[in-house]
């Protein structure tokens, strides 16, 4: 009977375990510089990572003028935000544009106040954007479409979750769903 | 004075038997189409995008030229597809479907790429669009606009 209990201590033990190596490989320090400098917000109001210091932050890049991707994202998260219960204060989200030539503070200001969730939208000049994609491990480029001048861009869709000291620990894909997104995150709410 | 029933009387129950009326009038023999929808432009942008799936029901392909629509200035054919978490949307001449065939048109997939909407458009508002095919007559059908974000 002993040996019995010994053995069913060792396999709670060893699932416990497992389960929180499981946590540890979800989770990692991408070790990548997560600064964004020279950007201003949708208040036209300089813009730096130390602000939301505290707080985790949803960081993704893309454009207003989308048709369909960064809608789909923005709304994503805004169902990921509501289902994060009382953390939700502690989750900022962070758009950054990768078409400032049409996305000035103003046009971010209005897009992102067609959602329910709170975000602060980030634009600037050209080569400051593309510094921070290029931190970020970003693709863009834009490529032209429609009439007069009309283009569109091509994008990375990825998420990127920061932890409340702006480390990066978390990538979500394009297909992660609203649920996996709010689980991950509420993890690594911290809870004062 | 002729009393019309009060369901009648109602201008949206009228209203959606005009867009059912219309949308049973617009399936061609050859072609039926479904799940059309376009995405609310958000507020201050000048692109959307449409979608819908048309099921190639002849023997022949069906192939779809370009769509227009008197509500927007413009409307491309535009696929789009995912590489390590890149979208990248490229113009196309015209989308196909061979005989027993569907072309999807869905989010995150090929879409109508809709330029400058000429009137505001509100949830639950619909939209006409007119598609032409190579070798079959163009159909005219309303699509509803949806929020999804």
């Amino acid at each position: 009977m002993k040996t019995i209990n010994y053995i069913l201590i060792l396999f709670l033990l060893s699932a416990v375990i497992c389960a929180s190596c499981e946590n540890e490989t979800a989770f990692r320090d991408f070790g990548i510089d997560t600064t964004i400098t020279n950007l201003v917000d949708q208040n036209n109001k300089k813009f730096d990572l130390e602000q939301i210091c505290g707080n985790v932050a949803w960081v993704y890049f893309g454009y207003t003028h989308c048709p369909d991707f960064c809608p789909a994202t923005h709304g994503k998260l805004t169902r990921a935000w509501k289902k994060t219960g009382f953390r939700k204060n502690k989750i900022k989200t962070i758009f950054i544009t990768v078409d400032p030539q049409r996305d000035s503070s103003e046009l971010l200001s209005s897009y992102i106040s067609n959602f329910e969730m709170p975000a602060i939208g980030l634009t600037g000049e050209m080569s400051d954007i593309e510094s921070v994609a290029k931190r970020y491990g970003i693709y863009f480029e834009r490529v032209p479409f429609g009439k007069n001048g009309q283009y569109g861009v091509n994008h990375t869709t990825s998420v990127y979750l920061l932890d409340s000291g702006g480390k990066l620990r978390y990538i979500f894909p394009y297909k992660a769903s609203a649920n996996k997104i709010a689980e991950i995150t509420k993890i690594l709410v911290p809870l004062f | 004075m002729i009393q019309l029933p009060l369901i009648l009387n109602k201008p949206k129950f009228i209203t959606t038997l005009l867009i059912l009326a219309s949308l049973f009038a617009c399936q061609q023999k050859h072609i039926s189409v479904s799940q059309m929808w376009i995405r609310k432009p958000v507020s201050a942008t000048r692109a959307t995008a449409g979608y819908m799936t048309l099921v190639n029901n002849s023997k022949v392909e069906l192939e779809l030229l370009k769509v227009t629509s008197p509500d927007f200035e413009n409307i491309e054919l535009h696929t789009m597809t995912m590489s390590d978490s890149i979208m990248k949307m490229n113009k196309v001449g015209s989308f196909k479907a061979m005989s027993g065939q569907a072309i999807v048109l869905k989010p995150h997939g090929n879409h109508l790429m809709m330029y400058g909407p000429r009137r505001e458009l509100k949830q639950g508002d619909f939209v006409e669009l007119t598609l032409h095919f190579k070798n079959l007559n163009d159909m005219t059908l309303p699509v509803e606009v949806k929020k999804d974000y």
